[in-house]
């Protein structure tokens, strides 16, 4: 597959999600993978599709254009995790990779993406590819081209997934202990950020990968593994540095699995901030209220955070230890107020619909929700959890009867309480809704044009995080509609 | 459950388990760590990070290190307690 060209293969990268509601997402992982292999000497392209008006034609332009001997379709999530307002993107990365076949009929076609990490040998079938990238994808990606070009299988290269005679082997990834070594990602280089941030997106910093929660439906586990690999403060903060002045990025949102956890690290990293001086708003929306001590909250908001998202997911006992969220109630209570007092505000992000979840529960977080809206906060609620391959809620969801031991968990599957029904559910979430304007329903989140709303917020220059203003946002399109 | 700093911890006081805990339950008195029974939330990360193996789940601590349990408990009742740790 090696190109005359040249001794090494050029290899295209495309990026297929094109989610953009309620915001684009910005690839962080295609520009990691991208960076890793101009490390390694390729010459390589990135076809990001999110913006493209026709994202087949962008995809075989860029394949006319950059003639590649290799092709990598990054696929971010399998659907958008709402059992009420649903999306399903395997499909539409499947026709854009027939797109790519017919296109490059002589370049290798492989895969990665955060979806491969939850469910790599599903989507391996599914998507009906030979080789994919599951988990971290700087050194396998790279392992992987390099042994296509060579002619020699990719059997046994940690995080590939590959098919040979039809078999499938799976090696579980390594997971750099030091991910310190691996190239930046430079996002500025690959991707066009001011289109994210034209459209309400945020410019992704990672400070860690990996996760010592035991959240009962979180696959964050499967994509980057347990424990903490954490970044050096300085290259994170040189990496928002660098973005600062070259790019002239002026919002960042870290995207861990929890910023706050381990809350020393994060410390140091908001200090790092603050040292350079650099004028910047922060955010995050994976904050933990494990732990919030008033160190870390105190410098949070020097280094310049003034909205942090919360994912608290419940305000109930019953429902937090089922989710085995690692904390409770009071907990989160104490926290709302701690984080006040330091000056930000918060964007409560609570999923309704999990195991122990009843009427009762349901109205226990209403109350929280409703003091904390009174205070000026944000909340946002999705219905239903979301059953992935390899988590706890898998297990419970199978104890329970509700999916059959060997369904495979890439259509769509919910685990709704036994308790509730969806549609009663789904109404006191919009009687809700409609008496607290800062009252965000994921179900309500996905008119045409809340779009054209968060871009009229980056056209006015409001501060973000835009989903502040979600609330008004979803008012005026309902009345418009 | 919660996980107990035993023997080996006296006097070294590496401090590589403090810097992964999510939640600061690790504190420091003047002979070793101690982990806060009720903040602990059984996560698991400081025990990979302990370079002397001085960390277990309290219900895998030795036999011979069962004390430790005991100790870990009661240190933060004393009139002494384990402080923030220093860098």
């Amino acid at each position: 597959m090696v190109s005359a060209r040249t001794s090494r293969p050029r290899v295209l990268l495309v990026s297929a999600n094109r989610e953009r509601q309620p915001f684009p997402v910005v690839p962080n992982g295609v520009a990691c993978v991208a960076s890793a292999l101009e490390a390694a000497g390729h010459a390589v392209r990135v076809e990001d599709l999110c913006f493209a008006r026709d994202p087949h034609l962008s995809a075989r332009r860029s394949v006319r254009e950059f003639q590649p001997d290799a092709i990598g379709i990054s696929v971010r999530n399998i659907d958008n995790s709402d059992l009420v307002a649903l999306r399903h993107y395997t499909p539409e990365a499947a026709d854009i990779l027939n797109t790519l076949r017919a296109a490059a009929p002589e370049a290798a076609i492989m895969a990665g993406g955060a979806a491969f990490g939850v469910a790599p040998e599903g989507l391996l079938n599914a998507l009906e590819l030979n080789h994919a990238v599951a988990g971290d994808g700087e050194r396998a990606t790279v392992a992987l081209v390099e042994a296509l070009a060579a002619g020699r299988t990719p059997a046994g290269i940690p995080g590939v997934v590959h098919r040979e005679n039809g078999t499938v082997t799976a090696i579980p990834p390594r997971g750099d202990a030091d991910i310190d070594a691996l190239p930046a990602a430079n996002l500025d280089r690959w991707l066009n950020l001011r289109s994210y941030e034209r459209h309400g997106g945020t410019v992704p910093i990672q400070t860690k990968r990996g996760c010592v929660f035991k959240c009962v439906y979180c696959t964050y586990l499967n994509v980057e593994g347990w424990g903490y690999r954490l970044r050096s403060p300085e290259l994170v903060a040189d990496e928002i540095e660098h973005l600062y002045q070259q790019a002239g990025t002026r919002h960042f949102e870290f995207v861990d699995s929890t910023f706050n956890a381990p809350p020393r690290h994060a410390a140091e990293i908001c200090e790092s901030i603050i040292r350079r001086k650099l004028r910047v708003q922060l955010d995050t929306t994976n904050f933990t209220p494990a732990n919030a001590p008033d160190y870390l909250l105190a410098a949070m908001r020097r280094a310049g955070f003034r909205w942090l998202g919360i994912t608290a997911e419940s305000a109930s006992d019953t429902v937090l230890q089922r989710l085995q969220k690692g904390f409770d109630a009071a907990r989160v209570r104490t926290v709302a107020e701690d984080v006040q007092r330091a000056g930000i505000g918060v964007l409560w992000v609570f999923l309704v619909g999990g195991p122990g979840e009843t009427t009762a529960t349901i109205e226990e977080t209403l109350k929280f929700a409703e003091w904390r809206l009174n205070r000026g906060d944000a909340v946002y609620v999705t219905v239903g959890v979301r059953v992935y391959p390899g988590t706890e809620m898998r297990r419970i969801a199978i104890q329970e009867g509700i999916i059959a031991s060997d369904d495979p968990l890439l259509v769509p599957t919910f685990y709704m309480s036994p308790h509730l029904r969806v549609e009663d559910t789904v109404q006191r979430l919009r009687q809700f809704a409609a008496v607290h304007p800062r009252f965000m329903f994921s179900a309500d989140s996905r008119s045409r044009l809340l779009p054209y709303l968060t871009g009229l917020a980056s056209l006015l220059r409001l501060p973000k995080p835009h989903w502040r203003y979600m609330g008004i946002f979803q008012r005026l399109a309902r009345a418009v509609a | 459950m919660t996980y107990i700093i035993t023997e080996a911890c006296i006097d070294l006081k590496d401090k590589a388990c403090v810097d992964v805990c999510p939640v600061d339950c690790i504190y420091e008195g003047p002979d070793q760590l101690y982990i806060h029974p009720g903040e602990c939330i059984d996560c698991g990360a400081c025990e990979p990070e302990c370079p002397v193996t001085a960390i277990f789940p309290e219900e895998d601590v030795p036999v011979h290190l069962k004390s430790y349990i005991k100790k870990n408990a009661e240190v933060f009742e004393s009139d002494a307690p384990p402080t923030r740790p220093t860098r």
